[in-house]
């Protein structure tokens, strides 16, 4: 009943998706879908509850109805641009490593599914205010607001609690079993999402191959029964589409993004924080992003054939106010939760406690820095890496990277803030925090880190064998042209700074 | 045929190890643990600090499945906002061990919840129900039986 009730959010996400994010094809379509389809259904669970509407099925499934016939008619009007099949090539062999990507998937499913989730943060926190909610039928906003209650967060957005209850209400009882199916079926969209990314820029295999491989990993949450699943698969997947639209010059992609992007600000707070960073790396990357002609674009199909010229260097990208602008969603989002905890007077932690609290923790900078740098990290090796991949071809970073590595420079500098703001010990919140925190990164560092190493070996390659050969010649790049095979690096050397 | 510059080949190996090393160290091994034969269940790895034990679930874990199981048993038996005292044994009755405390109030959520250090009489005359499991001393058996089963029992209170 579990798997059914995915279904259903993946099923009624469809038209959202479609309405939402006109230009998503292939197997991007389905990661996004699950994605607003859970949010959307998170969020009636959150306004019923909100204007006093007790759930029941009827209630929720009639409301779900209406938004995905509202946006069925919607998407009906609005067609995104045809950009056309782009036949993958290369080696077929590529596929051994899909299969080890798809093997990994399946022992998360295993691993997720094998036993209830323990944590103290599933059921002192998420887990609790799920099931309390599934038992009362809506949220009871006095629990929010009673200082008996202070153990469960009561500051903390509540997209995953609501998503725990969408699976109950589905399946008609409260099975927490099963519930870590949703941390896979997140963990699947995230790579369903990337997946469809790089296959529009880039026809290679093993490009696509080897960039799912190396997100596949970091997007499944070890955490099951937390609301990190949730957090990486809306903050992940928004990331990367604000990034396609800044790519492709597309507000439809930048607007979808950020609805995501708001969906993960409802689910924890350090969502609120991906919004920022966002911002803040549309700033600092305004100048430095290439518009990256599409491969129909390219290959004459499509917009060129209407008329639009291809060349990145000719065509005027959306002014930095539209850019940012186009995050408005992410805020629209997040607004009613936010108008909620104004209304029930729902304090924060980071708003709690008085300045001279702040004022110690400041005083202490180098030692909370030194407990950060001292934790130990599950994944060090990972992280490591990444950040060598990522130093190691700095140039591609600070430039057709530089939008994914500023969020991600950003993101760091909240977190590393956060452990400043609480207004408790912040040693015992670093060491119960942080190795977890650093994961709601990772895939998107994956990605960073990955396109990177790929892009390296340039796009000629079809084989292993192929990737030892000379990099692609630089004459498309005199043009302002992504290379025939869909390079992004000739487009940014050809991109005005 | 145009021959590959060193440097181009040696930042390409470089690449390939990093993204190698990256790969391998996002794998966790308790991600691999479902996947291994049955016999290698006890085998610890990884880092000690962190996640990568396997079986956490089990070893970590010393919340008693029965106990999940009968107090499961007691919320489909009660009704919402029954009060109701909880009887376990040593060390289920510490409220910090295993956060028993949370523990209990996940499961019972929605129920109020006493957790009486002995019973006694007063205690029996305040709650709706009574839910013993292992109990360290035998309740009452005045009190009506709701229900038995996963070695505990549910008896209604005198309330």
């Amino acid at each position: 009943l579990t798997l059914l009730a995915i279904a259903l959010l993946l099923i009624a996400g469809w038209p959202l998706c479609r309405a939402l994010d006109p230009e998503a094809r292939g197997v991007r379509v389905a990661g996004e879908s699950l994605l607003f389809g859970s949010g959307a259904t998170a969020m009636i669970l959150f306004l019923l509850a909100a204007f006093g509407v007790p759930w029941s099925r009827p209630c929720v499934f009639s409301a779900l109805g209406l938004v995905v016939v509202a946006c069925a008619a919607f998407a009906a009007r609005r067609t995104g641009p045809e950009h056309g099949r782009v036949e993958p090539t290369g080696s077929r062999a590529w596929i051994v490593v899909d299969i080890v990507s798809g093997t990994l998937v399946a022992a998360h499913l295993l691993f997720a599914s094998l036993e209830r989730p323990y944590e103290w943060d599933y059921f002192g926190i998420w887990g609790f205010k799920g099931h309390l909610f599934y038992v009362t039928r809506s949220i009871p906003w006095p629990i929010l607001r009673d200082v008996d209650f202070a153990w469960i967060q009561r500051g903390h957005p509540l997209f995953a609690p609501l998503l725990y209850d969408v699976v109950a209400i589905v399946s008609g009882e409260w099975r927490d079993r099963d519930l870590g199916l949703l941390t896979t079926a997140f963990g699947l969209a995230v790579i369903l999402i990337v997946r469809g990314l790089v296959a529009e820029e880039s026809a290679q295999r093993w490009h696509r191959s080897l960039v799912t491989l190396a997100v596949t990993p970091a997007a499944l949450s070890m955490w099951v029964g937390l609301a990190e699943g949730f957090l990486i698969g809306f903050a992940t997947s928004g990331i990367l589409l604000v990034r396609r639209g800044l790519l492709r010059d597309s507000p439809r992609s930048i607007s979808a993004g950020a609805v995501l992007l708001g969906c993960a600000a409802m689910t924890k707070n350090e969502g609120t924080a991906f919004i920022i960073s966002a911002a803040i790396a549309i700033v600092v990357s305004h100048r430095r992003s290439p518009v990256i002609p599409s491969r129909s674009e390219e290959s004459g199909r499509g917009p060129q054939a209407e008329g639009h010229h291809p060349d990145p260097s000719l065509r005027l990208g959306m002014t930095l106010w539209r850019r940012l602008f186009c995050l408005w969603p992410a805020a629209a989002v997040v607004a009613p939760w936010i108008v909620a905890r104004r209304l029930v007077h729902i304090q924060t932690d980071f708003l709690a406690g008085n300045l001279a609290q702040r004022e110690e923790h400041l005083r202490n900078a180098a030692h909370i820095v030194h407990q950060i740098f001292a934790t130990p990290v599950d994944d060090h090796v990972f992280w490591w890496a990444a950040v060598a991949a990522i130093a190691f071809h700095w140039r591609r970073a600070g430039g057709l990277e530089r939008f994914l590595v500023a969020v991600l420079a950003s993101q760091l500098a909240f977190d590393v803030l956060q452990n400043f703001l609480v207004p408790w010990d912040p040693d015992p919140h670093i060491q119960f925090s942080w190795n977890r925190i650093l994961d709601q990164m990772a895939a998107l560092t994956a990605f960073t880190a990955s396109m990177l190493i790929v892009e390296s070996f340039g796009h000629s390659a079809n084989n292993m064998a192929d990737m030892f050969l000379p990099p692609p010649s630089p004459a498309p790049a005199r043009h302002g042209r992504a290379d025939k095979s869909g390079g992004m690096a000739a487009a940014l050397q050809a991109t005005p700074r | 045929m145009q021959r590959t510059p060193p440097r181009l080949l040696i930042d390409r190996a470089i690449s390939a190890l990093l993204f190698a090393i990256m790969v391998s160290g996002a794998v966790r091994t308790s991600l691999i643990g479902p996947l291994q034969p049955s016999w290698r269940l006890r085998r610890p790895a990884g880092n000690a600090a962190g996640l990568s034990i396997w079986p956490l679930r089990y070893s970590r874990d010393p919340f008693p499945n029965d106990l999940v199981m009968f107090l499961e048993s007691v919320e489909r038996e009660t009704p919402r906002r029954a009060k109701i005292a909880l009887l376990v044994p040593e060390p289920w009755n510490h409220p910090e061990y295993a956060y028993a405390l949370f523990r209990f109030r996940y499961l019972l959520a929605g129920h109020s919840l006493a957790f009486p250090p002995e019973p006694s009489a007063d205690i029996f005359s305040e709650v709706d129900y009574v839910a013993c499991w292992h109990p360290p001393v035998a309740p009452p058996s005045d009190l009506p039986l709701v229900f038995s089963g996963h070695d505990g029992v549910l008896l209604r209170g005198r309330r």
